[in-house]
């Protein structure tokens, strides 16, 4: 879908600063997840100087309003309102490293001018929740899993993707390429596998089904979400067909 | 049929040049062609004085081994001057930011430049900075007492900092961040000198907050 209304030459929407490029001498090339209308990109002239108007309400993670001038080629941010600059997430390392990582897979499931009010949704809803979250590795795991169902990625759980039967319960195999899981007997070392516990099924199944409020109240050992961890990663890496970088990073801080 | 463009008129090498141009920062495609074409009627010699100095550049320039800053000599000049005080460092992410917190005038310590900022996202974690340089600078130098953290304002920069003041504050080395005045938002690049002053003389000690 394009924007390209011809009668409409601005517009005006809520969104999240995903990502920040500069630009010329002082200008910064803007890329916004927005409800409505999915990524935007558009140029923020002299952004970079102190004396520019909008350029303290722009930067990775803030919230903000921004009014769009449609171009033919770029689009131009004329104006920025910040609504929250998540000051609680950007005074700790941690929560910062977990923010480019959710950020970077926000922008990779999402489509330009392709609106996806789920991811957008999501993705605030965690931003919110990171401000106080304890176990930020369960949240992690648990935005993984609601960004692939909101992208249209839902991994099967129940039926097998070969044979199409129904699953026993038990340890079986996730298939990469297939997006989900395969019974035990089709394994392949060469294939694009990786066994799954039967533990680590339920769990990952009970993520899917559940909100952050049920999800944070279970009791999930730090070695099954540590294998969901593996699995949905793996399985991220083949959609995109590239890795995270913010990976790096965050492990990198999370492990320290 | 692809649709005649432009470019397709010009030579090859003169598009090479024009394409060269158009990755310099201000520069859009009819300043390149035109930027291109003065080229082509200069006098020869002028050329050759014009390309060397640009391959130069590259092949003499170096980084100092002390603050990492551009360089021609092996060490730089500021890190030499005997009139700095080097028991300040002064962290910045580009060699441009040096030149306008020196030329505030009020801050006389050394300097050392990161190259950028993290940016997870583009794949440069703190690996790709020249933090190993400043660890190693630190450990050599018993006599450094104060390290400013003056990178940008920004998530990055600030994500910068604070891994910084992570990983030295084992050290007995005060960590300070320049801090008021600075508009968020903004590069430090283009800040002026009285607020560039301003925020050197507020800078705040972030050892505290750590714990
Ligand atoms: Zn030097």
């Amino acid at each position: 879908m394009k924007i390209s209304n011809k009668k409409k030459k601005y517009f005006q929407t809520e969104s999240i600063v995903l990502n920040l490029f500069n630009l010329g001498e002082a200008d910064r090339i803007i890329t916004l997840l927005t409800p409505n209308y999915g990524i935007i990109r558009a140029v923020a002239n002299g952004v970079r100087k102190p004396n520019s108007r909008i350029g303290g309400h722009l930067d990775i993670l803030n919230k903000i309003n921004a009014y769009v001038r449609i171009g033919e080629n770029l689009n131009n941010l004329s104006q920025a309102d910040t609504i929250d600059g998540y000051g609680e997430i950007k005074q700790n390392l941690k929560k910062i490293s977990l923010c480019f990582y959710i950020l970077e897979l926000s922008e990779k499931f999402s489509v330009e001018n392709d609106p996806n009010n789920n991811i957008y949704q999501l993705l605030e809803e965690v931003l919110e929740l990171i401000k106080s979250v304890e176990n930020d590795e369960l949240l992690i795991r648990w935005f993984e899993i609601k960004l692939l169902i909101s992208a249209g990625f839902l991994p099967e759980l129940y039926n097998c993707l070969i044979s199409g039967k129904k699953l026993k319960e038990g340890d079986h195999v996730f298939s990469f390429n297939e997006g989900g899981l395969i019974d035990y007997h089709y394994y392949s070392e060469s294939l694009n596998h990786s066994i799954i516990l039967k533990k680590t099924i339920k769990a990952t199944r009970f993520l899917v089904d559940n909100n952050w409020s049920n999800v944070n109240k279970l009791n999930i050992s730090q070695k099954t979400i540590n294998d969901i961890k593996i699995i949905m990663q793996r399985y991220i890496r083949t959609l995109i067909n590239s890795r995270v970088n913010s990976e790096t990073f965050l492990s990198l801080i999370h492990n320290n | 049929m692809v649709p005649l463009n432009n470019s397709q008129f010009f030579l090859t090498s003169l598009n090479r040049l024009i394409e060269s141009f158009r990755r310099l920062p201000g520069v859009g495609p009819k300043t390149a062609q035109r930027l291109a074409f003065y080229i082509l009627k200069m006098q020869e010699e002028d050329v050759k004085e014009f390309s060397d100095s640009l391959t130069d550049l590259k092949s003499q320039i170096l980084y100092c081994d002390i603050c990492q800053n551009i360089s021609e000599k092996v060490t730089c000049e500021m890190c030499i001057d005997k009139t700095r005080d080097d028991s300040l460092i002064c962290v910045v992410e580009d060699p441009m930011d040096i030149y306008v917190l020196d030329k505030a005038g009020i801050y006389n310590g050394t300097f050392h430049v990161l190259h950028g900022s993290i940016s997870p996202s583009r794949g440069i974690g703190p690996e790709e900075l020249r933090i190993k340089q400043l660890i190693e600078r630190i450990e050599k130098n018993t006599n450094i007492k104060e390290i400013i953290i003056a990178t940008n304002l920004n998530l990055e920069g600030e994500a910068t900092g604070m891994y910084l003041q992570q990983i030295l504050s084992h050290t007995k080395i005060k960590i300070t961040r320049l801090a008021r005045g600075l508009p968020s938002g903004s590069d430090i690049e283009y800040a002026d000198q009285t607020t560039i002053s301003h925020a050197l003389n507020s800078r705040v000690d972030i050892n505290e907050n750590i714990k």
